[in-house]
C-alpha cells in the first residue's frame, strides 16, 4: 500500500479525534431530584425481558436504559411522563402519576414488520406481499456523504448493482443491474423520478477539434440528492414488467421529498464542503531523464554528458540526481549565447505541482416545507460549485424543486412536482488522448520542472519542451469545453377517491432539456495548427407521458384484492444543430470563437432530429389470502412507433407469488418473517427509431452540390424488440426482533432477439445486415445479510452485507456468426464467442461468457522433445524480442466474480459512525496508459521488475546462460515477461554500442530463435539465454509491445466508499438555540483500501472507456488517470 | 452566551484543522542531494572570447588559469585571449575542507576552419573524424534538397540519438573514419564491412544492387554499399563559394547555394555518405565537431538529381 495513503489516513484519524473531543464539550447531563421509579420491560410476543430499552423523561435529556434482565430504575419528578423506546418496537409514553413501579410490555411496531416500499408506477406496497426483490435506499443513505452524481451514492449499498465511473466529478457514471443482458444497448436502467421517466446514457463524449474528447457526464447527474426522499431499485423483470419495453435493464424509482399532512412550517438548511486531496499518482519513474541511452560520464570519457533530448519521449536518458551535467531544455545561455549545461535532476512532484492542491466542492441547500388545510408544499433550492484538480476545470449546478399537493375536495387530491435545473461548466477537461492535460503532464520529461511551462506564451509560439509535446498548462487554460444545460421536469397529477374501494389517478409528466456545448481551442495545440478550433452544438429534447390509472380494492375476511388498470401515452422528441471547424482545418483569425470565423470549406455542420412514441395499456391484480399468500399478476401491451405497423404490438406479462411461512405455521417468537417468493416475467428492450428503412447519408459538399451516400449496413424492416424472460426465486428472513435479516435471490434471465449486425458478402453491396437473433443467458445470486449485534440505550450497531454474483453467457448468435468483437485496445480484444465454439484449439470450446478478454500469448517452443520446450521464441536480429502467437487466446474477463458490499452504522448516543465498503473480486482490466507509458519506459513498475543478473552482468558468458537456464521457471517459463539487465550497471545493464559509445544500458529477452521442421521438430538457430550470440538491446526498447497480457491487470479492489462521523445535537440543546435537527458530520469517500494489482496507480473501477465513436469499452482504460484522492468533507444541517 | 462560545470554539478548531490539513499537503520539492567535490568545465568560443562554466559540486572557491598567464577566481569567468592558438585552461576547485579538484580543457582559439578540420601543420597524423551518434544535441536532421534544406515531414527533427543503429539496424555507419591532413591528403577507412554509408538508389544505378551490404535502411533510401578507399586521395576545402547542384527542387533541375563552405575530393572519394554528389557543404566546424550537408538523389525517376540531404554531425576520433 502507498505510504502517502497511510500518511493521510492517520492525519484524517487525528482530525476525527479532535472533532470528537470538541463535540463532547457540548454534552451536558442534568439530573433532577424527585421520586424513584423502577420496573421491568418485557416483549408482548414471548414475555421475555427486553434489555437496552431506552427510558427518557419526556421533554428532557434525562434517561436510563434497561439492564440485561429488562429492569430499570430512574429518578423523576412526580408529574413526569416516561418515554419507552426500542428499535423495532412501538414507542410508549406513560405518565408516572406518583407510581413507584411501572412495568411495561413492548409491542413490535407495525412499521418495522410491515415495511412499505414504492413499487412500479409509484404504487406503495407492503414489502411482505411482494414476490420479487426490490431494494430501497433511503435519503439519509444518499446524502450522508455527498456525491456530485447521485448514482455514486449507491455504490456498495445495493446487491446486484454495478456502478462504474470514468473519472472525477462530472464524468459519466454507469449503473448496470444484474449484469449486461443486451449486446446492442449500454444496459442502463430506466430512471423514474416522481413518475417522470429519465433515460441515462453512458457515452456522453463530445467536444470539437482534433482528438478533443470530453466526457460531459450523464443526464442523471442533474438530480439533486438533497431533494430525494428514497430510491427503490426494481431489479428483475418481475418488478419492472409494468414498465414494458423500457424496463429491460431494470428500473430505478426515485421519490422526492414533500411536505406531510400536519407538518408545521420549517426551513431546513444543509451545507456541505468537501476537499479532494490527491493521495496517489501514477507510479512513473523519476530516475532517468528523457533520452534513448543512459550515458554516464565514465562512458564518454568524463565531463559533460551529451545534450539531453527533451523530445525523445522516452525515459531512458542519463540518470537524474547523480550530479551529472548536460545541456537540457530551456538551458541558460552563456556570454557567447551558447546553452550552458546544468545539473541533471529529477522533478518528482511534477504532476502534483501541475494539479491544484485539492478539488473543492461545496453544496448548499435550503428547503421550505409547510402544510395547511389548503395545501402541502416543499420548495427546495440547492447550489453546487466544484473546482477540479485540473487547473481551470469546474462544474456548477443550481436545482430548484417545488412539490405541492392540495385536497381540492374531500375526495380529490391534486399535486405537482416541478424541478428546474441548470448545470454548467466553463471548462470540462478533455479525457482520453489528445487534449487531455494529464496525458501531457505525465509526458513531461522527468528532468524538466513542469512549472517552467506555466507561462506558456500565446499565438503559435506556445512554450513546449519539444515539437512532439503539448504544453499541459496550455491545454488546461486554452482548450475550453463548456456546457450549459437547463432541464425542466415534473408532473401534474390528480387522484379521485371515488369511493373507499375505487380510485382514479391521472398524470401528465414532462422532462425537457436545452443543452449548449462549445469547444474553444486557442492556437497552440499541435493537432489544430490553423489558429485553433471552434465548435458549438445546441440540442433540445423532451419526453412527455400521459397516464391514467384506476384501482379497485376490496378486503374480505381472509381475502383481499386489488385490481388496477391503466394506460400510458409516451412521446419523445429531440433535435440538435451543430457547427464546427473540421478537425485540423482551423479558424480564419485566432481566438475569435464564432461560426462566421470558420472558412466555408472548413465548416462542418449538421442537424439531427429524433421522434418516437409508445402507447401502452397495462393492468395489475394482487390477491392476498390471510396474510399468508400473495399473488401478483401484471400485463402490459406496448405499441411502438419504431416498429412496422403490422407487428408493433407487444405483450409483456408477469406473475409472482409471496408466501409468508411464519404466518402459516407457528415458528415461535424469534421468527418475525419467513417469506418464500417466486416470480416470472417477460420484458423487452426497445429498438431505436429509424432502424427499419435505409436512408441516404450526407457526405458533405462537392462544389455547390451535396453528396449523398448509401449506408454500408442493411436495415431490417421487420425488427423486433429484444425480449428478456426471467425467473427468480427468493427467501426473506427476519429473526430476533429484526436483529438478523436475510434476503436471498436466485435468478435467470434469457435475453432473446438480440439486435445484431451480421456480416454480409461484399458482393451484396452491403457490409452487414441488422437482424434479431441470439440468446444471452444470465444467472446470478443476490444475498443480503443484516445483523444488529449491539442494540441498547447508548449503543446501536447495524451491519448490512450484500453479495452479488452474475454471469452472462452467449448461448446462440445468428446463423454463421460465432462471435462479436466489442473492442480491441492495447493488443487485447474483448470478444464474445458463442458457448461451445472452438476458436483456438489450445483453449478448447469457449465458455461463452460475456466480458472475456483475448490476446496473443507469447510464442513458445511447443515441441516437447526439444530441450527448449516452453521457452519463448524470439524474433531475430534487432527484433530479438518476445513475439505473440498467431491466434488469440482467452486471457481474462472484465466482469468481477462477485461484488460484496458492507454497510456498518455504529451509533453511540448522538454520534453515528457510518461506513460503506465495496469489494470487487475477480476480473481483469487492460491499461492502455500502461501500454503507452511502459513502451516509453516511463513506468516505475517496469523498472522495478527488471531482472538483475547479479555478478553475471557485463556481457555474454556461459555462466550467465547457465544461471538463466537454472532460473527458467521465472525467466523463461513464467507468464511475467521481464528482460534481464537494465539502464545502468546498478541494474546489471549490459554494454551495448548502438550510440557509437559503449553504454551499460543493455538488456536481453531470454528465449531462443528457431523454427519448426516439417515434422514439427523445433530447430534451434540461436540461443538468446545470455551466452555467446545473445542480442543485447538498449533498455529503451525492452518492453514487449505486442504482448497484451503485459498490460492486463487483476481488477480486485476494496474501497471505503463512505465513512462519516455524525453528531446530532440533543433536542434540548438545539431548542435552546432555536433550532432543530442540528447535525454535523465529517466524512470521506471512495478511498482505495486495497488493490490486488494496481501498483501503477490505475483505479480498476475506471477501466471503463467511453469512446468518441459513440460506443463504450468495458475493461479498458485510456488515460483515465486522475489521481486517487482522499476526500475530507464537512456537513452541517439544521432546521428551524 | 456560553453556547455561543462553544460554537465559536468549534468554528476555530474547524478552521485551524482545515488549514493544517491543506497546507501540509502541498509540500515543496524534496531537498536535493549534495555530492562530494567534483569539477568539470564547459566552455564556448566566439572569436577570441571564451565563456567558461565551472561545473562543480561542493566547491566554495574556484581558480582558473587560462593558459595565457591570466587567471580568475570566478566560478563562470569570461576570458578574451589576445592571440589565437591552442590553449589549455585549468580549473582548480576547492571545497570547505580545503580539498581541491583540478580539471582542464584544451581549446582552439580563433583558428581557421581549415586548421580545425585538419589539426594544423603540427598534427602529423592529421585529424580523424567519424559520424556522431549524438544526433539530437547537434541538431542533426533529414532535409529536403531544397534551397532552405527544410526538414522532411514525418521524420523526427532532430534525429534521435543512435538512430542508424537502434532504429535502422545499420550501426556500423558510425564506425567509418575520415582523416584530413594539413597538406591536403585524405584518408578514408571503411572498417570491417568494407562498406560505406550511402544511398540505395545510387547503389542500384551504379552496381545493380550488387554492392549493397546492409539494406536495413531502405525505407529511408539508405544502405551501406561496398567501397574501396583510394590511396593517395586528396581533398579540397573552399571557405566560401557558390555551390550549384542538380536538384529536383531547382528551376531546370539546378539549385545554387550561395556563399557556402565546401569539401570536395579527388577521384571516387567522398566524406560520410556515398551518393551521386560527392561535394558536401560544411555548415560548421569546431575543434571537436563539424556538421556536413551530404546530398542524396533518392528518386529512381530523377537519377542523379538530389532529392534529400543528410545534415549530420561528425566528431573527432581521439
Amino acid at each position: 500500500m502507498n505510504n502517502n495513503y497511510l500518511k493521510y489516513n492517520t492525519r484524517h484519524l487525528k482530525v476525527l479525534l479532535v472533532f470528537v473531543i470538541t463535540l463532547f464539550v457540548n454534552i451536558s447531563v442534568n439530573a433532577q431530584n424527585g421520586q424513584v421509579v423502577t420496573g421491568t420491560v418485557t416483549a408482548i410476543e414471548d414475555g421475555s425481558s427486553l434489555p437496552g430499552v431506552s427510558i427518557l423523561v419526556k421533554g428532557t435529556t434525562t434517561g436510563v436504559s434497561t439492564d440485561f434482565d429488562g429492569n430499570y430504575s430512574i429518578e423523576v419528578p412526580a408529574n413526569a411522563v416516561l418515554v419507552f423506546s426500542f428499535v423495532g418496537e412501538t414507542t410508549q409514553e406513560i405518565a408516572v402519576n406518583g407510581r413507584s413501579v411501572i412495568n411495561v410490555v413492548m409491542k413490535a411496531s407495525a412499521e418495522a414488520l410491515d415495511e412499505v416500499v414504492v413499487t412500479a408506477l409509484g404504487i406503495k406496497r407492503e414489502e411482505k406481499s411482494l414476490g420479487y426483490a426490490v431494494e430501497e435506499v433511503k435519503a439519509e443513505e444518499l446524502t450522508r456523504v455527498v456525491h456530485e452524481n447521485v448514482l455514486n451514492s449507491m455504490s456498495g449499498k445495493v446487491a446486484g448493482v454495478t456502478i462504474n465511473s470514468t473519472g472525477g466529478a462530472g464524468s459519466s457514471v454507469s449503473m448496470v443491474i444484474r449484469g449486461a443482458t443486451s449486446l446492442s444497448t449500454d444496459n442502463q436502467p430506466l430512471f423514474v423520478v416522481d413518475g417522470v421517466p429519465m433515460s441515462n446514457t453512458v457515452n456522453n463524449v463530445g467536444g470539437f477539434g482534433d482528438d478533443n474528447k470530453v466526457d460531459y457526464g450523464n443526464a442523471i447527474s442533474d438530480l439533486d440528492p438533497e431533494s430525494i426522499e428514497n430510491v427503490t431499485i426494481l431489479k428483475g423483470p418481475s418488478a419492472a414488467a409494468l414498465y414494458g419495453t423500457r424496463a429491460g435493464n431494470g428500473v430505478v424509482l426515485i421519490t422526492t421529498k414533500r411536505a406531510k399532512d400536519g407538518e408545521r412550517t420549517k426551513v431546513a438548511i444543509t451545507s456541505n464542503t468537501v476537499f479532494d486531496i490527491p493521495s496517489k499518482f501514477l507510479d512513473v519513474q523519476n530516475q532517468f531523464s528523457s533520452g534513448f541511452f543512459s550515458f554516464r560520464p565514465e562512458d564518454i570519457g568524463g565531463g559533460v554528458l551529451p545534450d539531453i533530448d527533451p523530445g525523445a519521449g522516452t525515459g531512458a536518458g542519463p540518470e537524474n540526481d547523480r550530479g551529472y551535467w548536460a545541456v537540457q531544455w530551456n538551458a541558460p545561455l552563456d556570454a557567447n549565447g551558447q546553452p550552458i549545461p546544468t545539473e541533471v535532476v529529477s522533478y518528482e512532484d511534477n504532476i502534483k505541482n501541475f494539479l491544484n492542491p485539492y478539488a473543492f466542492t461545496s453544496t448548499n441547500g435550503v428547503a421550505l416545507t409547510s402544510s395547511s388545510d389548503a395545501a402541502n408544499y416543499r420548495l427546495g433550492y440547492t447550489n453546487m460549485t466544484h473546482s477540479g484538480l485540473i487547473p481551470n476545470s469546474d462544474l456548477h449546478k443550481n436545482s430548484y424543486a417545488l412539490a405541492v399537493s392540495s385536497k381540492l375536495w374531500d375526495k380529490v387530491t391534486v399535486s405537482t412536482d416541478i424541478n428546474f435545473n441548470h448545470s454548467w461548466a466553463d471548462n470540462r477537461p478533455a479525457s482520453n488522448r489528445g487534449t487531455n492535460p494529464l496525458q501531457w503532464a505525465y509526458a513531461n520529461p522527468t528532468n524538466i520542472d513542469i512549472r517552467q511551462l506555466q507561462d506558456y506564451g500565446s499565438g503559435n509560439n506556445i512554450l513546449r519542451v519539444s515539437n512532439n509535446h503539448e504544453n499541459p498548462y496550455f491545454l488546461a487554460y486554452d482548450v475550453n469545453n463548456s456546457f450549459s444545460r437547463f432541464r425542466l421536469y415534473g408532473n401534474l397529477m390528480a387522484t379521485w377517491e371515488v369511493s373507499d374501494n375505487f380510485s382514479i389517478m391521472g398524470r401528465y409528466t414532462l422532462n425537457k432539456y436545452d443543452d449548449t456545448r462549445e469547444s474553444k481551442i486557442a492556437p497552440g495545440y499541435l493537432n489544430e495548427p490553423n489558429n485553433g478550433a471552434y465548435g458549438i452544438v445546441v440540442g433540445e429534447g423532451l419526453e412527455r407521458n400521459m397516464d391514467i390509472l384506476a384501482t379497485y380494492k376490496k378486503d374480505w375476511d381472509n381475502f383481499n384484492l386489488s385490481i388496477s388498470g391503466g394506460a400510458n401515452a409516451m412521446y419523445q422528441r429531440s433535435a440538435s444543430i451543430s457547427n464546427s471547424s473540421k478537425p485540423g482545418s482551423g479558424l480564419v483569425v485566432p481566438n475569435l470563437f464564432t461560426v462566421d470565423n470558420i472558412n466555408s470549406g472548413s465548416l462542418q455542420y449538421y442537424n439531427r432530429r429524433y421522434e418516437k412514441s409508445i402507447n401502452s395499456v397495462y393492468g395489475m391484480a394482487n390477491f392476498g389470502w390471510k396474510d399468508i399468500a400473495y399473488v401478483d399478476l401484471t400485463a402490459r401491451n406496448d405499441w411502438s412507433s419504431t416498429l412496422p405497423a403490422e407487428n408493433r404490438s407487444y405483450f409483456y406479462p408477469s406473475a409472482s407469488l409471496s408466501l409468508l411461512v411464519n404466518n402459516m405455521f407457528n415458528m415461535g417468537n424469534s421468527v418475525n418473517l419467513f417469506k418464500l417468493r417466486a416470480g416470472w416475467a417477460q420484458v423487452g428492450n426497445d429498438t431505436g427509431p429509424y432502424r427499419l428503412n435505409a436512408t441516404y447519408g450526407n457526405s458533405g459538399q462537392w462544389g455547390d452540390a451535396t453528396m449523398l451516400s448509401k449506408p454500408g449496413g442493411l436495415l431490417a424492416p421487420n425488427l423486433l424488440p429484444e425480449q428478456a424472460t426471467s425467473l427468480e426465486f427468493g427467501i426473506d428472513l427476519k429473526l430476533f426482533h429484526n436483529r438478523l435479516r436475510f434476503e436471498g435471490t436466485y435468478y435467470t434471465v434469457d435475453n432473446e432477439n438480440q439486435i445484431l449486425g451480421v456480416p454480409l458478402a461484399a458482393s451484396s453491396g452491403f457490409g452487414s445486415v441488422q437482424i434479431n437473433a441470439g440468446l444471452l443467458q444470465s444467472t446470478g445470486y443476490e444475498l443480503l445479510l443484516g445483523i444488529t449485534p449491539v442494540r441498547n440505550d447508548n449503543w446501536n450497531w447495524d451491519l448490512n452485507f450484500n453479495f452479488t454474483q452474475n454471469e452472462t453467457k452467449m448461448i446462440e448468435l445468428a446463423e454463421g456468426v460465432d462471435f462479436i468483437e466489442f473492442w480491441s485496445s492495447a493488443k487485447t480484444k474483448s470478444i464474445g464467442f458463442v458457448k461451445g465454439y472452438v476458436n483456438n484449439e489450445k483453449d478448447g470450446p469457449e465458455d461463452g461468457l460475456v466480458g472475456n478478454l483475448y490476446s496473443r500469448k507469447v510464442m513458445r517452443v511447443e515441441d516437447e522433445s526439444s530441450p527448449y520446450f516452453g521457452y519463448p521464441i524470439l524474433g531475430s536480429g534487432l527484433d530479438a524480442e518476445w513475439q505473440g502467437e498467431e491466434e488469440f487466446s482467452k486471457v481474462g474477463n472484465y466482469n468481477p466474480d462477485f461484488i460484496m458490499g458492507l454497510q456498518s452504522a455504529l451509533s453511540f448516543k448522538n454520534f453515528t459512525l457510518a461506513m460503506t465498503f465495496d469489494w470487487r473480486s475477480g476480473g481483469q482490466y487492460v491499461s492502455q496508459t500502461y501500454h503507452y507509458m511502459t513502451e516509453n519506459v516511463s513506468t516505475q513498475t517496469w523498472l522495478d521488475e527488471l531482472v538483475h543478473p547479479g555478478d553475471l552482468g557485463g556481457g555474454a558468458s556461459q555462466a550467465l546462460r547457465d544461471w538463466v537456464v537454472e532460473n527458467e521457471d521465472q525467466l523463461l517459463l513464467g507468464d511475467n515477461l521481464r528482460p534481464v539487465g537494465g539502464p545502468t550497471p546498478d541494474y546489471g545493464g549490459f554494454p551495448e554500442s548502438f550510440s557509437g559509445v559503449t553504454v551499460y544500458d543493455g538488456t536481453f529477452a531470454p528465449g531462443v530463435m528457431g523454427h519448426y521442421d516439417d515434422n514439427g521438430k523445433f530447430i534451434l538457430e540461436q540461443e538468446n539465454l545470455g551466452g555467446d550470440g545473445t542480442v543485447f538491446l538498449p533498455y529503451v526498447v525492452s518492453n514487449p509491445w505486442d504482448i497484451g497480457s503485459v498490460k492486463m491487470f487483476d481488477a480486485d479492489y476494496i474501497k471505503l466508499r463512505e465513512i462519516a462521523l455524525s453528531y446530532k445535537l440533543s433536542n434540548k440543546t438545539s431548542e435552546k438555540i432555536g433550532l432543530q435537527d442540528v447535525n454535523f458530520s465529517i466524512y470521506s469517500r471512495n478511498i482505495m483500501l486495497w488493490t490486488k494489482e494496481s501498483g501503477f496507480g490505475v483505479d480498476p473501477e475506471r477501466a471503463f472507456q467511453a469512446e468518441s465513436s459513440g460506443g463504450f469499452s468495458q475493461g479498458v482504460e485510456r488515460y483515465n488517470v486522475n489521481p486517487w484522492v482522499v476526500p475530507v468533507g464537512f456537513k452541517i444541517g439544521f432546521t428551524f | 452566551m456560553k453556547k455561543r462560545n462553544k460554537f465559536v470554539r468549534f468554528g476555530l478548531v474547524f478552521t485551524v484543522l482545515m488549514s493544517l490539513l491543506l497546507s501540509s499537503c502541498s509540500s515543496d520539492d524534496t531537498s536535493r542531494q549534495t555530492f562530494p567535490l567534483s569539477a568539470d568545465i564547459f566552455h564556448s568560443i566566439e572569436g577570441k572570447k571564451v565563456a567558461f562554466q565551472g561545473l562543480t559540486h561542493s566547491a566554495i572557491s574556484w581558480n582558473w588559469d587560462f593558459g595565457d598567464g591570466a587567471t580568475s577566481s570566478e566560478q563562470n569567468p569570461v576570458h578574451v585571449y589576445t592571440d589565437g592558438g591552442y590553449y589549455i585552461a585549468v580549473l582548480t576547485a576547492t571545497d570547505k575542507n580545503g580539498n581541491t579538484e583540478v580539471t582542464e580543457v584544451k581549446m582552439a582559439i580563433a583558428l581557421t576552419p581549415y586548421i580545425l578540420l585538419t589539426g594544423g601543420p603540427t598534427a602529423t597524423a592529421g585529424k580523424t573524424w567519424k559520424l556522431s551518434a549524438g544526433h539530437s544535441g547537434n541538431g542533426d536532421y533529414f532535409a529536403n534538397a531544397d534551397g532552405d534544406l527544410s526538414p522532411i515531414d514525418g521524420v523526427p527533427a532532430p534525429l534521435p540519438d543512435g538512430v542508424f543503429g537502434l532504429l535502422l539496424g545499420m550501426g556500423e555507419v558510425y564506425e567509418d573514419t575520415f582523416t584530413f591532413h594539413f597538406d591536403g591528403k585524405y584518408e578514408h577507412d571503411v572498417k570491417d564491412d568494407n562498406a560505406s554509408f550511402g544511398g540505395i538508389v545510387y547503389q542500384f544505378v551504379t552496381t545493380g544492387g550488387a554492392g549493397i551490404v546492409n539494406a536495413n535502411g531502405q525505407e529511408f533510401g539508405l544502405c551501406t554499399g561496398l567501397y574501396a578507399p583510394e590511396s593517395d586521395a586528396t581533398f579540397t576545402y573552399m571557405e566560401e563559394e557558390d555551390l550549384t547542384t542538380q536538384s529536383v527542387y531547382g528551376p531546370g533541375g539546378m539549385l545554387t547555394y550561395e556563399g557556402v563552405s565546401t569539401l570536395d575530393f579527388s577521384g571516387t572519394e567522398f566524406v560520410g555518405f556515398l551518393d551521386f554528389q560527392k561535394k558536401v557543404i560544411v555548415q560548421e566546424v569546431t575543434d571537436s565537431s563539424m556538421t556536413l550537408v551530404m546530398f542524396m538523389a533518392a528518386s529512381p525517376d530523377f537519377i542523379g538529381y538530389n532529392t534529400h540531404a543528410l545534415v549530420l554531425s561528425f566528431e573527432v576520433v581521439e
